[in-house]
């Protein structure tokens, strides 16, 4: 549960535009006060998350949705950084991709990933599982908060 | 009658006694007697001591004494005439008497002795008897003379013969002892040979150099030469290229073998390659033409050499070659044989293992192109989910959002892009889960396959309400397999079932199982709408369909599905089908890999 003196920032680090409006939009219907900042390369997600360029202005997320399959700088080695930084360790990393690859479920979890989400093919479970990301992460479970 | 004497002889022998006559008769008679005495008791001494056997020697000696005595007594009666000492005569008689007395008494008791003696004619008789016997003695003697004679001649061609036996015996076992060591020979070869077509017949690339080092040790040690060494070419461009060499002991000047050989060793190399041996037991040996091979001979100090070529079917693989530098060696029958041989067994095992190398390689693209083939098949199946997922999120969002704008019309396009998009989700699905069988390996393990099958019907849960299916299994056994890929095939297999149901009836699916000798075959009965004989081999292909969309929706991998998994299994799949009355599918697993994988998992 979350209290609610400013609104969730979430950053979804995701590539493929309609996925991002998609799960945009998923998010737009629950009724949760949130800002929702797409990055569509793992680059620019490194830099946001250091605030560097023009993301000086940019908060801090509460909340990582990260994809694997990444333009640059690929989601492993987004998350590999994230981790080795202090300041940035203790940010949830939802980790939703495509991949249902064995070896990258172990290695993300290995990676200390709070949870690895595979993208549901179907528009209705898609829209399911993101319900579940946000009852689960924003309303049970306690999450930093800045 | 007396001579008339001078008067003072017949004084002297005169007396007043006695007369002149008398005197003369006991004078003479006297003399005579005693002088006989004498000379006879002289030669019974004389007779005892050349008388060797001595008998009778006392008696002798007492005759000899009483002689002596009686010719004194007479000398002393004749000297009594004149002179009257009487008492001298006396004493001798008495003498003369005790000897006599002993004598007798002695004869008195070798009397017997004494009438033993043989006669003269019984020692002549004795004597013809002896002289019988010496005779018989004599020609005893000849006759074994003549038997010695006899015997040293059988005894010396005995020894001539026994000397030829023996001679004989020696040759016989000098050629035992040569057929045995030529046996001996033989059997260390045929060992040698055994052992290194042993070596070569299954060799593997990596161990090839080793073994061919192997391989000339033993050769170098068999013929007992001080080097050897073995020397790969492959033909480029019409040349001889050295590839590989192996020596024992290492050998620097093989650099000579290096590049040009059939310059540098223009008749060692005309030989070679048409097959020919080369052997040279000195360097004089060779021929005027062959100056370079007599440089390089001399220069390395090479006093013999052997090479024989080596041989694949027609091909020059290279050479093998024997060397003797400490003194000229003439190779025998066998060094060329050997070398021939173990040159055969070494270029076939080179052969063999650069076919190895060659199989491994093509393997090794072939499952490389295969894996990226299936890389390929999984990243274009993946990536086509992805606009897949736009299309059917907007239409979804569309229809959700919109609805009530839209006609119905647009609504009925919109389901069209909705359902086609489903299928196509289905199908990349299924063709994922086609190419991921291929790239995962095979996780193998003991399983129940009641549980399987409990675990399928649980999956198939709604199916099964919504069609009433029923379905029965009697005592499944355990086997190996893999349990996520054996959960499928049976899931496709159950689905298919119900999904072809005829709809005039419920489903019932039936599954069993029996052990043949080589395989364990699974089937599952059902009474569904069956298959046309026509296509009983044609449904396991990919996108295979004999209904359409509509009729029975599905994208056609299921029983491709199925059929992988079964080969992956080192089993089979088919079916057997009446139209209208039901199929049954059939799947195998062998039964010796069930067997072995089931042993290496108890451990």
């Amino acid at each position: 549960m979350i209290t609610k003196h400013r609104p969730l920032e979430i950053l979804l680090v995701e590539d493929s535009c309609s996925d991002a409006k998609l799960i945009a939009k998923m998010f737009s219907l629950a009724d949760l006060p949130h800002n929702l900042r797409i990055i569509d390369d793992g680059v620019k997600a490194i830099s946001f998350l250091y605030q560097k360029g023009k993301y000086y202005k940019m908060p801090r997320p509460d909340i990582i949705l990260l994809d694997l399959n990444l333009p640059k700088k690929n989601g492993l080695a987004v998350l590999a950084q994230i981790q080795s930084e202090p300041s940035l360790r203790n940010i949830p990393v939802i980790i939703l991709t495509a991949s249902a690859s064995e070896q990258d479920i172990r290695e993300c979890y290995r990676m200390n990933a709070n949870c690895y989400l595979t993208k549901p093919s179907t528009p209705e479970d898609f829209c399911r599982t993101i319900k579940i990301i946000e009852d689960f992460w924003f309303n049970v479970a306690k999450i930093p908060y800045n | 009658m007396f001579l008339k004497l001078p008067i003072l002889v017949k004084l002297f022998f005169a007396n007043e006694v006695w007369g002149e006559n008398l005197v003369w008769l006991r004078g003479i008679s006297g003399i005579a007697i005693a002088l006989t005495d004498y000379f006879v008791s002289l030669l019974l001494i004389y007779g005892i001591y050349r008388r060797e056997d001595r008998s009778f020697t006392l008696f002798l000696w007492l005759l000899t004494v009483f002689l002596l005595s009686g010719g004194t007594i007479h000398i002393f009666s004749l000297a009594n005439i004149w002179q009257p000492h009487y008492w001298f005569w006396g004493y001798a008689q008495v003498l003369t008497a005790i000897i006599a007395l002993i004598a007798t008494i002695w004869l008195f008791f070798a009397i017997p002795q004494v009438g033993d003696f043989p006669s003269s004619q019984q020692i002549q008789h004795i004597s013809n008897l002896l002289t019988q016997e010496l005779d018989k003695c004599q020609s005893l003697d000849s006759k074994i003379s003549n038997l010695n004679t006899q015997l040293e001649q059988k005894i010396d061609e005995r020894t001539a013969e026994l000397e030829q036996v023996n001679q004989k015996l020696t040759t016989e076992i000098e050629e035992r002892k040569q057929i045995e060591s030529a046996l001996y020979r033989q059997i260390q070869l045929e060992q040698l040979i055994g052992y290194l077509s042993h070596c070569f017949v299954n060799i593997a690339p990596p161990e090839l150099s080793s073994t061919i080092q192997k391989a000339l040790n033993f050769i170098s040690k068999c013929v007992g030469v001080d080097r050897s060494y073995l020397i790969l070419f492959t033909q480029q461009n019409n040349k001889l290229q050295v590839t590989q060499k192996w020596s024992v002991p290492e050998f620097p000047s093989l650099s000579e073998w290096e590049q040009e050989i059939e310059s540098k060793f223009p008749w060692i190399m005309t030989n070679i390659k048409s097959n020919v041996i080369v052997n040279l037991p000195e360097l004089d040996h060779l021929p005027t033409e062959a100056e370079r091979e007599r440089v390089y001979l001399t220069t390395h100090q090479i006093q013999s050499l052997l090479i024989v070529p080596l041989f694949y079917g027609t091909t020059l693989k290279g050479i093998v070659a024997l060397e003797a530098l400490n003194q000229p060696k003439s190779w025998t029958e066998r060094d060329t044989q050997l070398l021939k041989l173990t040159g055969e067994i070494i270029a076939g095992g080179i052969e063999r293992c650069g076919q190895a190398a060659e199989l491994a390689n093509r393997t090794q693209q072939l499952e490389a192109s295969n894996a990226e083939l299936q890389q390929f098949a999984y990243i274009v199946s993946h990536d086509l989910l992805e606009p897949l997922r736009s299309i059917s999120g907007f239409s979804y969002l569309l229809q959700e959002e919109y609805q009530s704008q839209l006609n119905p019309e647009a609504q009925e396009y919109i389901d069209f892009i909705k359902d086609g998009a489903a299928r196509m989700r289905e199908l990349i699905e299924d063709l994922l889960t086609f190419s991921r069988l291929g790239r995962q390996n095979l996780v193998l393990s003991q399983i129940d396959c009641e549980e399987i099958i409990q675990e399928v019907i649980a999956n198939l849960a709604v199916a099964i309400a919504e069609t009433n299916a029923e379905i029965h299994w009697v005592n499944l056994p355990n086997a190996i397999a893999d349990r996520t890929q054996f959960i499928q095939l049976w899931q496709n297999l159950i689905a298919n079932a119900i999904k072809f149901r005829n709809p005039k009836s419920t489903p019932k699916i039936y599954i069993s199982a029996t052990q043949k000798s080589q395989e364990l075959i699974f089937t599952i009965r059902d009474n569904g709408i069956g298959i046309d004989s026509e296509y009983t081999e044609d449904i396991f292909n990919v996108f295979r369909k004999l209904h359409n969309h509509q009729q029975y929706p599905g994208t056609g991998i299921g029983l491709a599905i199925c059929r992988r998994i079964a080969d992956l299994h080192g089993g089979r799949i088919w079916v057997k089908s009446i139209v209208g009355k039901g199929s049954t599918f059939y799947v195998s697993l062998p039964i010796q890999e069930q067997q072995e994988l089931g042993n290496e998992d108890d451990n």
